[in-house]
């Protein structure tokens, strides 16, 4: 078979004209309107708007795709109708590269965006760069006091500035399954520890893949539940560690308990991401488990759940320390020090109106996955109706801690090894938890 | 046209006459050689150049993100000292190797046989090339996501159809189970990449010419001895091209590893590539990071270098 | 061969049928995560996460299809990723033939030694560390969110190993052929245009084809150094529901398979040349 050269060149060709083409015609990164007029020299923040200003165009960091996040969407088209001079443009980072962005734009590697969105996971690596700018400003007393006790803390940098404005959070409930209780001849959801496992031995049937009880260890948020409900806490005040306590040990051998003396955890949960306890929730294979409180939304909604009205929540079963304490993972905004002048004031103007009652009232209604630490939010007529178990989420908003340890990347990876190590049955919950002790405490020092 | 290209051959031959006494052309036409080979060198000299300096100076310094600049304090190698005696690091490395001398000769050889069936065959080839190579096709983060899902012991399709046939009674813990969860990893390198191996492979076995064969047929050899003499021979370079590439590249495995088990159950199954991205950008650590890029970088080149010098024994032989 | 015929002809129906198998058997084993894929994709959403699983769905939708066209800009990014593609193919067996071709017939084998080395030196190194300095490089000179930086990070990836590839292609073409053109009346030029080229087809091809698939689906770069949606490749809208707190399976493989499919087309395409015989046919005529 002959190939002629002429047809190779002909194409190789057209290639090159289009390559050229193309590439001539693609657009450089978009040019940024400044006011031209105001410069705000001080950073007190104007309640007016005047009509000299040429319109400013945010660039706002959003953490995953805006198709999951109605709420900023519909807080965005309030903000520019409060202030048709700001336009606000999304930035979709994807959730698994943005803790990389993040610290790419901390350290000069990429072009910084002016508002950015900070998970309390990658937290503590974005405050050591020193990067964020004190707003302090924008903390009213009356804005401060709409907010709970923890919250007023998570917003503080080292220096006692606050430096980050709440978006949203995400908080644990107690979730269980009614159809799959109610035919194991169960009423009433479990209020111990105890019945739990009374529960969940009675509702697991392997073979159908029915599984009583099915906790996932994929953040180490889940674990200092369970560690706060068994009456311990994580950390002490410098942040040396505190879990390998009494009832820290009694929390992890709950868990190890539960899934190699009771089995009634799936043996691969060890691996297990949060979204895979989900799933199998949803798919109306699990009968109870503390997840994130946007698997609600999830259970009702999505169109992959099974168990659409099949499900509900209760309050938490009691645990050796009786107590209601839970964690609560935040999301919060903030803005950077490189942002550059003109934009700032916008910056801060988004910041204020995010933290607002009825933004963060809006955020809740608007997206019912969503949860807001702010308890009064919760008795809003609105919230309570479109807010499924609104009662219980305020309950837990009031009692929830916010647990963000210096090095929390590496404290998190020492501390999850450890316990997937105590649920292979490799090491005793004991001996576990000391070792990341000891891990850890030298990792803090850092 | 003749007379043109005359005179031109005249003054290459006439330019080249200088520097005739060269050993390092075998033709004399030492412009037209440098002239076709430096842009290419050039340009990976400029992409590559800057950083791998930047990585190096990295490496050797102590990183403190201030502000939006990286500030570097130079501490020469006690980044390197500290890495060494690194558990974690110790063992990526177990991890990383175990991975490479288990997936590579398997998909070598799977390749290699595939390609002699598809070399054999007639009709059908092009449908059994594709469907071949769609493995490959798959971007490795969408395969990842998939694999996770098959591997699920309970709603992944493998565990499903296991039980079903009765091969086994509990589910296979793939992801879970320290022993189980890295040869998991392994089949998934492998599937993804023998395709390519199989390719390159084929393709060297088109450029064997067909009277090879014929005359080795006629001086009476039987099937195995012109595969092993014929057929191996002329493939030679391209099977260590393959083994090449396969090892730079599974030396470096991230998107598997991460996505299936995070650095696995109690960390067995974390590889240098885990350790530097979570280093990096988990713990904020830039310095040390750069560190382990850089002991991966020596290790891959040590190895490249190991393989070439092979195929300059093979070559030369 | 003295052998009787009938003995060889079931020899040859056994090894056939051995072919056959081992190539069946092994490509359905390894379309099992593709056909799961697709049939995810096919499957309504509601019936994502039925158990027992199953390969065929119950309720064949294209509903994700649906979806998927109308949340991402799929179609947008399908040419984008056409245009780096040519652009990364155009770039790489461009100077990549050049070279091997300069280094196969020009250099004696010390100084290819050198130059391969060399070559191969600068793919050690791992695309991640590379990731930033590319963004510095793109901030400088103006490229970023262009295809040309994209063009340009994933041609470096290529190059070594296609000018070591070509060049072994390029090394089993006889002298003779070559020597037969010069006296012909050949420039070097000439020779790469008549003689080179043809004969390298196979190799050619599928060098090709191993660049179209990979840059195709390159994700590190395209994530790190493309923005707005006009330059983003497919491999971003690929993942942009896996990339989220949670996975919507059925919009990824749905996005996924569309993504694929113009790789398998580009390969049902051009696979047709890579056949034996070429040179044969060449030394011959």
């Amino acid at each position: 078979m002959k190939v002629k050269p002429n047809i190779f060149v002909l194409s190789v060709s057209i290639i090159v004209v289009l390559t050229f083409v193309f590439s001539s015609c693609a657009p450089k990164a978009a040019p940024v309107a400044t006011t031209g007029t105001t410069m705000a020299e001080e950073t007190t923040l104007e309640t007016e708007t005047t009509l000299t200003e040429q319109a400013v165009v945010l660039e706002v960091d959003n953490d995953g795709t805006l198709e999951w996040d109605p709420a900023t969407v519909w807080q965005k088209e309030q903000f520019e109708k409060m202030y048709p001079n700001i336009k606000i443009n999304f930035h979709e980072t994807p959730y698994k590269v943005h803790q990389e962005t993040l610290l790419r734009m901390a350290s000069g590697a990429q072009e910084p965006y002016d508002v950015w969105q900070i998970t309390d996971e990658w937290l503590p690596s974005v405050m050591k760069t020193d990067i964020l700018m004190p707003i302090d400003q924008i903390w009213t007393e009356d804005k401060l006091a709409l907010y709970a006790d923890w919250e007023k803390k998570a917003i503080l940098d080292k220096d006692g500035n606050k430096v980050l404005v709440p978006v949203f959070g995400c908080i644990t409930v107690f979730m269980y399954n009614t159809e799959l209780l109610q035919s194991a001849g169960f009423q009433e959801p479990p209020k111990t520890w105890d019945d739990i496992v009374l529960y969940a031995q009675k509702l697991t049937k392997p073979d159908e893949n029915i599984w009583g009880f099915v906790d996932t260890e994929e953040s180490i948020n889940k674990f200092w539940h369970w560690l706060l409900q068994a009456g311990g806490k994580p950390f002490n005040e410098d942040w040396t560690a505190a879990f390998n306590s009494k009832a820290g040990v009694k929390a992890l051998e709950f868990l190890v308990d539960n899934r190699n003396k009771y089995k009634v955890v799936p043996l691969g949960a060890v691996t297990w991401m949060d979204e895979d306890q989900q799933m199998l929730f949803i798919s109306g294979k699990s009968a109870m488990c503390v997840t994130w409180a946007f698997t609600i939304d999830r259970a009702a909604n999505s169109e992959e759940s099974l168990v659409k009205d099949k499900f509900s929540v209760a309050s938490f079963p009691e645990g050796p320390g009786k107590t209601n304490a839970t964690v609560y993972e935040d999301n919060h905004y903030a803005i950077p020090k490189t942002i550059p002048k003109e934009k700032l004031d916008a910056a801060l103007k988004w910041l204020d109106y995010v933290s607002s009652y009825e933004a963060q009232v809006g955020m809740l209604v608007h997206e019912p996955g969503n949860y807001a630490p702010v308890p009064k939010a919760y008795d809003e007529p609105e919230v309570k109706e479109k807010v499924p178990f609104a009662d219980l989420l305020k309950v837990n908003v009031e009692n929830a801690q916010n647990v963000v340890p210096p090095n929390m990347g590496e404290v998190a990876t020492i501390l999850i090894a450890e316990i997937q190590q105590a649920l292979l049955g490799q090491k005793t919950a004991e001996q576990s938890l000391n070792d990341a002790a000891t891990k850890i405490n030298e990792v803090v020092k850092q | 046209m003749l007379r043109k290209e005359a005179n031109r051959n005249e003054i290459f031959l006439f330019a080249s006459y200088s520097i005739a006494n060269s050993s390092m052309l075998k033709r004399k036409n030492v412009f037209f050689a440098y002239v076709v080979t430096l842009p290419a060198i050039i340009f990976l000299l400029l992409v590559v150049g800057y950083p791998v300096f930047y990585l190096f100076q990295l490496a050797m310094s102590e990183a403190r993100v201030e502000a939006g600049s990286l500030n570097l304090k130079w501490v020469g190698l006690e980044n390197f000292r500290i890495l060494f005696q690194d558990q974690y690091f110790l063992e990526a490395l177990k991890h990383t190797l175990y991975i490479v001398v288990t997936s590579i000769p398997v998909s070598v050889i799977l390749a290699l046989v595939l390609a002699l069936c598809l070399d054999k065959i007639r009709r059908g080839r092009g449908i059994m090339q594709t469907a071949l190579l769609l493995p490959w096709m798959i971007a490795p983060a969408l395969g990842a996501a998939m694999w996770r899902w098959l591997y699920n012991d309970q709603f992944g399709l493998i565990d499903y159809v296991l039980r079903l046939i009765g091969v086994i009674k509990q589910p296979i813990l793939w992801l879970s189970d320290p022993n189980v969860a890295i040869n998991s990893i392994v089949i998934c390198d492998v599937w993804q990449y023998t395709p390519f191996c199989t390719i390159i492979l084929f393709a060297g076995l088109q450029n064997i010419p067909t009277d090879l064969y014929d005359a080795a047929g006629i001086d009476g050899a039987n099937a195995l001895q012109v595969f092993w003499y014929v057929t191996l021979r002329l493939l030679k370079t391209q099977i260590l091209f393959v083994l090449l590439i396969r090892t730079v590249f599974t030396l470096r495995i991230f998107d598997y590893v991460y996505t299936l088990t995070r650095g696995g159950p109690g960390r067995s199954t974390e590889v240098l590539a885990t350790y530097l991205y979570t280093t990096a950008f988990s713990f904020a650590k830039f310095d040390y990071s750069a560190t382990i890029a850089v002991i991966l970088l020596l290790i891959t080149s040590v190895v490249a270098l190991g393989y070439v010098m092979l195929f300059r024994g093979v070559t030369e032989g | 061969m003295r052998v009787p015929s009938t003995q060889w002809r079931i020899k040859a129906e056994i090894g056939k049928f051995i072919i056959w198998t081992i190539l069946v058997g092994y490509t359905f084993l390894a379309l099992v995560p593709v056909l799961w894929t697709l049939s995810t994709s096919f499957k309504p959403r509601s019936e994502t996460l039925e158990m027992p699983p199953s390969l065929i769905p119950h309720n064949f939708t294209l509903d994700n299809y649906v979806k998927v066209f109308q949340k991402t800009p799929i179609l947008l990014s399908l040419r984008n990723s056409s245009i780096i593609v040519a652009g990364t193919l155009f770039l790489c067996l461009t100077l990549g033939l050049l070279a091997a071709y300069g280094l196969s017939k020009f250099f004696n084998f010390n100084s290819q030694k050198f130059f391969l080395y060399f070559a191969l030196a600068t793919r050690a190194v791992a695309p991640a560390a590379l990731v930033v300095p590319f963004m510095i490089i793109g901030r400088r000179l103006h490229i970023l969110d262009t295809f040309l930086i994209l063009i340009l990070a994933d041609s470096y990836m290529w190059l070594p190993f296609l000018i070591w590839l070509m060049k072994g292609f390029i090394d089993v073409i006889p002298e003779e052929l070559v020597d037969a053109s010069k006296i012909d009346g050949c420039s070097n030029l000439g020779i790469l245009r008549r003689v080179i080229i043809p004969l390298s087809i196979p190799g050619l091809v599928s060098v090709a084809i191993l660049i179209f698939i990979d840059t195709w689906n390159e994700l590190l770069f395209a994530m790190a150094l493309a923005e707005s949606i006009s330059v983003k490749p497919i491999t971003t809208t690929m993942t942009y529901f896996y990339t989220d707190i949670y996975t919507v399976y059925g919009w990824m493989t749905s996005a996924g398979i569309v993504g694929v499919i113009p790789a398998v087309i580009f390969m049902l395409f051009f696979q047709r040349y890579i056949v034996k015989g070429v040179i044969a046919g060449a030394v011959k005529g």
